[in-house]
């Protein structure tokens, strides 16, 4: 006998599954009836054979093992088509941004874009730092240059940090 | 009228042409922009991080802005449904509520939970008004045709409530209407502009950009319009790359709605940031003068 692709018998199951559904948002992955609405108007699903519906029932299933160690969770460019063709008021866009936050939980590292954007918003406020644009006119222009006014973020910095860390290291309520 | 205004990151950091129009067009317009303090990224961004930290980030910007006790002002899509989106989930939730507010001490900050706030979009057509602002037009546009980007965020989801409707956004439209431009909806008109998939694959961010892009051109429209710095970073910013990645070799403007708007106010291209876009814009400054 072969080995199934998928394990339907692992008792870890319902304590992702639980995992998945405490995370805040609006995911709801147990109302999923399998219509397909998601997938057939997915932006992704025509680039990277991306199936949200199948996404969702894996999550439902309990099978969330194997999602956490897949890049399809990062296949997503959040644009809501999913959340807004669902009958059945799933958001699959919200079941992936779980995914991702669990596979993270466990251990899984972060993208290299959002490991920049999370250090530049825990130094400096924002997600980039402040980049010179350079015009049309071949000058390179800066807020300064613009006269735009100086941006005012975190006051107290070091208090900040640590509030915004405190944040980020929440993994359950 | 005054506003608070928070122009979010992507904005405050490089998309300098979308606060420059804006604070042009809205001191045209007389009305006053106050500048916040202790300001910082709303969070969503780092949704897919860990979804507590993006609840905090908001919750701690809404709560500064709170103690202004006026309307606030945003650019961004993303931080708009950002702030839609924390201040239900803590509306409805009471312990989550209760840990920010816990969290919130260490800044000795309070989240309350009623901040008013509106897309400058929103701004313009729900509270300046299209008759106000119609009277106010120095340069008619006339003759030139434009494919509204609204954005995903700004239309969807309808469940969250959004400032325009999902099927048939209408209030970009009218407000290029109303600078004696036409505003033609097409095929691909609502699509997105792969900003957020750009992050982690930047080929499928390119080539959805791209296909925006083309869908315009192949609508016979002048130039796109738009009203999100994330549909600049990929439509303006990229898109020598995003048209090499399809096969097109056809570019097309890209401008901020307040650039076009500030432009029929009279107001110089210069002083709306233009020579910061990256697309094409002069064919439609040619056009104008």
């Amino acid at each position: 006998m072969g080995e199934a692709v998928t394990s339907l018998t692992k008792v870890s199951k319902r304590e992702l599954l639980e995992k998945i559904l405490e995370i805040p948002g609006d995911q709801k992955p147990l109302n999923c009836m399998q219509c397909g609405k998601c997938t057939s108007g997915c932006t992704i699903m025509v680039l990277l054979e991306n199936y949200p519906h199948r996404v969702v029932d894996k999550v439902r299933l309990g099978l969330i093992e194997e999602l956490l160690r897949s890049d399809v969770i990062w296949a997503c460019t959040q644009c809501l088509k999913c959340k807004e063709a669902c009958p059945q008021r799933v958001s699959p866009v919200e079941v992936f941004l779980a995914l991702r936050n669990l596979s993270i939980n466990e251990g899984a590292s972060l993208p290299e874009a959002y490991m920049k954007m999370l250090s530049s918003t825990l130094e400096t406020g924002f997600i980039q730092e402040q980049v010179e644009v350079i015009g049309s006119d071949g000058e390179t222009y800066t807020r300064e240059k613009l006269g735009l006014p100086l941006i005012k973020g975190p006051k107290k910095l070091e208090k900040y940090q640590l509030a915004v860390m405190t944040a980020f290291e929440k993994t359950s309520r | 009228m005054e506003y608070v205004f928070y122009p979010g990151c992507t904005v405050l950091t490089e998309q300098y042409g979308y606060e420059i129009s804006t604070r042009k067009v809205m001191n045209t317009l007389g009305i006053k922009l106050i500048d916040p303090e202790n300001i910082s990224c709303c969070g969503m961004p780092l949704r897919s991080i860990n979804a507590y930290g993006w609840i905090y980030l908001s919750a701690r910007n809404m709560a500064i802005l709170r103690e202004y006790n006026k309307e606030i002002m945003l650019l961004c899509n993303w931080c708009h449904l950002s702030f839609t989106h924390v201040k239900k989930i803590l509306r409805e939730d009471e312990e989550l509520r209760s840990w920010v507010n816990e969290v919130l001490k260490e800044e000795d900050l309070e989240y309350k939970g009623d901040l008013k706030f509106k897309h400058v979009i929103e701004v313009l057509y729900d509270d300046v008004g299209l008759d106000n602002l119609k009277g106010l037009i120095k340069l008619n546009l006339e003759g030139l045709t434009f494919s509204p980007h609204s954005g995903c965020q700004f239309i969807r989801p309808t469940e969250l409530g959004r400032p325009d409707n999902a099927i048939e956004p209408v209030k970009l439209s009218k407000l290029i209407e109303i600078l004696g431009a036409n505003a033609k909806p097409h095929i691909g008109w609502l699509e997105c502009c792969g900003w957020a998939i750009s992050k982690t694959n930047m080929d499928s961010g390119l080539t959805l950009a791209g296909n925006r892009i083309k869908a315009a051109s192949e609508a016979g429209v002048d130039g796109i319009v738009i009203i999100c710095p994330h549909g600049a970073e990929m439509l303006d910013k990229r898109q020598e790359e995003a048209l090499k990645i399809i096969g097109s070799k056809t570019p097309l403007p890209v401008m901020y709605y307040t650039q076009l708007l500030g432009l029929a106010l009279g107001l110089k291209p210069k002083e709306l940031g233009l020579q910061l876009n990256k697309s094409s814009i002069s064919k439609i400054l040619e056009k104008i003068t």
